[in-house]
């Protein structure tokens, strides 16, 4: 009997041995648009054997001969199962068509059984469905905003530029646009994002396991994709709502091709126009935003994107000064399919970051001028071994010229005389490899390594201080001084002025223990050449980027977590937690009162130190259902320690730690929505989180009439009250299967003057008193929009 | 001008509102205030010494600074200044002192709560253009920054070879013009980093004139360590602790303490070369 057990079993062994494995691929795309479907899954159900679509919609799954049922899946969308005859290599492109009986519109990420089978943690995907529907300030819908409705995600106020992940600072996150660097991804200083939610077909934030094909921030990255547009018929869509007007259309061009265009523009300076005051009419306020993309297919191989981005900010008061900021960007991307496992794209960028100042007082009339360009070559190539490895490797070279500051007269009868920093140039290159290895049903692996690279190169004068040091400290005066220069040295164009190479690995681990539960772990380490000079709270449009040279270190960050992830069998409910603990090293901040304006020598103002951030974020997200939403709750600490280092002296804070601006201990966000019937939806917002650092006074003096707050030379040890508020949104559609809608919210119901600053000064009423001055920005603002399609 | 200013500007202007609230705050150490001015006239080049001591004081004590009396304060260990009879904390020097030497020292002595300190302070004489002219014109107004009225404009030149830093009191009709919020008067700064050796020709007064209305315009050459003194004491009034802000921080000037008593002195000595112009509007 155990002999012909044996037989048997070696019999059957042979049998598999003997099978041919055959490759299906293709894309998923949405049924109405032929868009493809970022992250759509499919799962072959006989085998349990599952594949997810990259950027481009393309998936490929190793398969054995034989008939196989698989499903096709995507949230919002309806499933489709088809029985596939596996013969020889197949290849199968999948319409899905969206639910439109669907009760619930959240998507935050894919499916649960998904989110706890991927080896992804740390990451959210936020679908601009969702998007449109939450309550915003005056009705702009605004994906900055929204991700901060995210575990893990803040940022220090209403108006603040940029947003923090996990403590991080704002220029520590990349934000991309198809692959397009934006600079600065706000308007109106932070009141509004750069992205037209219209335009924009998928976002995915990375807060952690940060893949080695990405690099070159240290905190996350935000990776943004437009629409490709609709390749079958033409339609358009918009929106009008009280601060700005948006429109877009789409359509194909010709047979695998369609083009996008989408615009927007603010219009509050429009009113300006009518009043009868000739120098109010002359006054501007506004910004605009053009989002294009055109792709076509040539042949079944190859694939042509072009995408753009233009977007600009743009104030004028008066004849007292005028300022205008903005991205323009370009993509040319081509993708090629070697074969059904291998995949390539090859893509030049063009980003440019500029702005203006004009200061337009008679007698000191002047521009000023500030840019950074670079142009970026990346190319990688996906290669779909198996269903137990799949590889990816690239490379990536960057060119970038810093312009950081021309000031030039602006009339002939100007005093100023031209004043022009120094222009930088530098390159960053990148070689990446990673497998993602599937070890067992249970446990995935993805490991990749990064070796990353800058070149700082002339032509350039870098100064030589005594002793090195480009910072002292003056005990006497108790400050910090410029270092002694004892020497300059010119690198010539092209000269090599200083270089830094680091390897960067990445690790995520996924280990399934059943179909509802999965424990992850992730470390990845980074490292950021490139700098924006601010020392203040929340950046300006008008910071510098800087690169990393002789006297400014690149910043290195490790980051480990650690996560649990369930998901109910019903997929009604997903719950995560994740554990996380980040270290920096060459942190930069700068000493009290830097001058960082117009400073061609940055490192006399600079301090070095280390930070470390660590928290803990929770989650749970109900998707099934009338009412669905979800609850975050965020746990972490974020602080530095700089001391005097080589310069000497006390540092910040007397060299201890302290924390940072971003730093807020809880930070809760409860988001509902409830969908009535097909007429009418409502959402809501609720938002807690800690007050943010800042600084009282010891005491006060009066100095030429003034009162003066006095400071110690401590940072950071007070706290603004907590920031709460709630916000409420109802989307009324008149007709069912209407594709227009009308929007009615109302922000911060409860009118709750949440801080933003806490001012210490003379009394205005009362000479010689003194008193503190919180200030809010902004009270309960109600707004309506409409949004229309045809 | 600062870029934070421009974004503090805008937020005020466009969306915030201001509420005084109540702060439970620690008190420091007491400090040292110093206001010491050595002035030269730039036709005389004799100059006269005046200084005013204070102490700190809790920010929430609604009294008037208290004064620092019977102390004792030299200037290059030679000259004397004596505490005015009426005026409490209030020192003047009693010869006129010549430009002679390129540096300026004084020397304080002090008691304050039942401590004795010593402090010294140091500065560097620099020369001032000459104003060339005065006169004023006209001007609509340009909402919402400035009124129609008057405006005074000086004209000189400034000198290539240095660099310059310079200090501007405007007094219209004896009264302090330029304001750094409502109710409080301050002095305005001014270097030649961008303007180096050119013609300056610029207005003097943010407030418009009328007729019959009388200006005086008081320009002061200042070292380059007095003039970021007074920026960062306007940067810490005006752009410090908020979004899109820097931190705020301990100002020092040039006082320093000789001994563990106290911490260096708040406020600071200058050496000034002073030269100004009149004009009255007229019809």
């Amino acid at each position: 009997m155990k002999r012909n057990l044996v037989y048997l079993i070696l019999l059957f062994n042979s049998v598999i041995y003997a099978q041919e494995y055959f490759t299906l691929s293709g894309f998923i795309r949405e049924a109405e648009s032929s868009e493809d479907l970022i992250g759509a899954n499919l799962v072959c159900e006989n085998l349990k054997i599952g594949a997810t679509t990259n950027v481009y919609g393309f998936y490929s799954m190793r398969l054995p001969e034989g008939t196989h049922s698989i499903r096709y899946s995507f949230i919002g969308y309806v499933d489709q199962v088809l029985e596939v005859s596996i013969t020889e290599d197949e290849k199968v492109d999948v319409f899905l068509q969206t639910f439109a009986e669907q009760l619930s519109e959240i998507v935050l990420e894919d499916e649960a059984s998904a989110k706890v089978r991927s080896i992804e943690m740390s990451v959210n995907r936020l679908e601009t469905k969702a998007v449109k529907q939450l309550a915003a300030i005056g009705g702009e819908v605004d994906i900055i905003k929204s991700i901060q409705l995210l575990p893990g995600v803040t940022s220090v106020g209403e108006g603040a530029n940029g947003f923090n992940v996990r403590g991080g600072a704002v220029d520590e996150n990349l934000v991309l646009l198809d692959d397009m660097t934006l600079y600065n991804a706000s308007h109106l200083f932070g009141f509004f994002s750069v992205f037209n939610a219209d335009a924009i077909k998928d976002m995915k934030l990375y807060k952690g396991g940060i893949p080695a094909e990405y690099g070159s921030r240290v905190s996350s990255v935000l990776d943004v994709h437009q629409k490709e547009g609709n390749s079958n018929y033409t339609e358009a869509s918009g929106g009008i709502g009280l601060i700005s007007s948006r429109f877009m259309v789409e359509g194909p061009l010709w047979d695998e091709s369609s083009f996008m265009v989408a615009a927007r523009r603010s219009y509050g300076d429009l009113f300006l126009a009518f009043s009868k005051d000739s120098a109010l009419k002359d006054n501007k306020l506004y910004f605009y935003d053009l989002n294009v993309k055109v792709n076509t297919w040539l042949g079944k191989k190859d694939r042509l994107f072009l995408s753009s981005y233009m977007g600009r900010d743009a104030f004028k008061f008066g004849s007292l000064f005028a300022s205008s900021w903005g991205n323009e960007t370009i993509n040319l991307r081509w993708l090629h399919l070697f074969s059904d496992r291998t995949v390539s794209n090859l893509s030049y960028n063009f980003n440019d970051y500029d702005y203006l100042v004009s200061i337009l007082p008679e007698g000191f009339e002047f521009d000023w001028k500030s840019n950074i360009r670079n142009h970026q070559l990346e190319y990688d190539v996906s290669y779909y071994h198996s269903n137990e490895h799949h590889f990816k490797g690239g490379l990536s070279v960057n060119k970038y010229d810093f312009e950081p500051g021309l000031i030039a007269p602006a009339a002939d009868s100007s005093a100023i005389v031209t004043f022009d920093m120094r222009n930088k140039f530098a390159y960053e290159t990148a070689l990446f490899f990673q497998d993602e290895w599937k070890v067992s049903e249970r446990l995935l692996v993805k490991a990749g390594l990064r070796w990353s690279s800058f070149y700082r190169m002339g032509s350039d004068t870098i100064l030589v201080y005594e002793n090195d040091a480009p910072i002292t400290y003056d005990p006497s005066l108790a400050q910090y001084t410029n270092g002694s220069v004892v020497d300059s040295l010119f690198y010539g164009s092209n000269a090599l002025v200083k270089s830094y190479s680091n390897l960067e690995p990445r690790l995520s681990v996924r280990y399934q223990i059943d179909e509802s539960n999965s424990l992850k772990a992730s470390y990845q380490k980074m490292n950021q050449y490139m700098h924006l000079i601010t020392n203040a709270s929340s950046p300006t449009p008008l910071d510098i980027w800087a690169p990393s040279g002789p006297f400014i270190k690149p910043l290195k960050s490790q980051q480990y977590a650690l996560g649990y992830f369930y998901s109910s069998d019903n997929q009604m409910w997903d719950f995560t937690s994740e554990l996380y603990y980040k270290r920096l090293d060459d942190i930069t901040d700068y000493v009290d009162a830097a001058d960082l304006e117009f400073n061609n020598h940055l490192e006399t103002e600079i301090l070095y130190g280390k930070g470390r951030a660590y928290g803990l974020e929770l989650m749970i997200e109900k998707k099934l259902g009338r009412l669905t939403g979800w609850l975050s709750y965020t746990y972490a600490k974020t602080e530095s320690m700089v001391s005097g280092n080589g310069a000497g002296g006390p540092g910040i804070n007397l060299g201890k730690w302290y924390p940072n601006p971003q730093d807020k201990t809880h930070d809760l966000s409860l988001v509902a929505f409830y969908k009535l019937n097909n007429k009418w939806s409502f959402s809501s917002n609720f938002v807690y989180s800690t007050g943010i650092p800042t600084n009282y006074p010891e005491g006060k003096y009066e100095y030429e009439g003034i009162v003066v707050p006095h400071y110690s030379g401590s940072r950071n040890q007070e706290r603004l009250e907590d920031y709460h508020r709630l916000d409420f949104a109802a989307t009324l559609r008149p007709r069912e299967n209407d594709r227009r809608e009308w929007v009615f919210s109302i922000y911060n119901i409860y009118n709750r003057k949440n801080a933003s600053s806490l001012y210490f000064r003379e009394s205005e009423d009362f000479a010689g008193q003194t008193e503190a001055v919180k200030l809010s920005i902004f009270p309960i603002v109600p707004s309506v929009s409409y949004n229309f399609k045809f | 001008m600062k870029k934070a200013s421009i974004y503090i500007l805008f937020m005020i202007l466009f969306t915030s509102c201001e509420t005084v609230v109540e702060v439970d705050l620690q008190d420091g150490e007491k400090n040292l205030v110093v206001e010491s001015y050595l002035e030269f006239s730039s036709k005389t080049n004799m100059g006269f010494a005046h200084v005013y001591l204070t102490e700190s004081s809790a920010f929430y004590e609604n009294n008037t600074p208290k004064a620092v009396s019977s102390a004792t304060l030299t200037i290059n260990d030679i000259f004397t200044l004596v505490e005015h009879p009426d005026s409490s904390g209030y020192y003047v020097s009693q010869d006129s002192i010549p430009a002679g030497a390129p540096e300026f020292e004084l020397k304080i002595t002090a008691t304050i709560d039942e401590k004795e300190g010593a402090w010294i302070a140091k500065d560097t004489y620099t020369e001032i253009p000459s104003i060339d002219s005065i006169y004023y014109v006209y001007k609509p107004a340009s909402p919402p920054f400035q009124d129609e009225g008057y405006y005074a404009k000086i004209m000189l030149v400034d000198p290539f070879e240095v660099s310059n830093f310079y200090h501007l009191d405007v007094f219209i009709n004896d009264t302090l013009s330029f304001e750094l919020n409502g109710g409080t008067k301050r002095s305005s700064i001014l270097r030649d980093e961008y303007t180096n050796g050119s013609a300056l020709d610029f207005e003097v007064n943010d407030a418009p004139l009328k007729y019959g209305d009388h200006l005086k315009v008081r320009l002061s050459s200042i070292t380059e360590e007095v003039y970021f003194y007074y920026f960062n004491l306007y940067t810490l009034l005006t752009e410090s602790n908020g979004i899109g802000s820097p931190p705020p921080f301990p100002l020092f000037g040039n006082v320093v303490s000789l001994n563990e008593n106290f911490n260096n002195g708040l406020g600071g000595f200058q050496v000034r070369s002073v030269t100004q112009k009149t004009v009255s509007i007229q019809d």
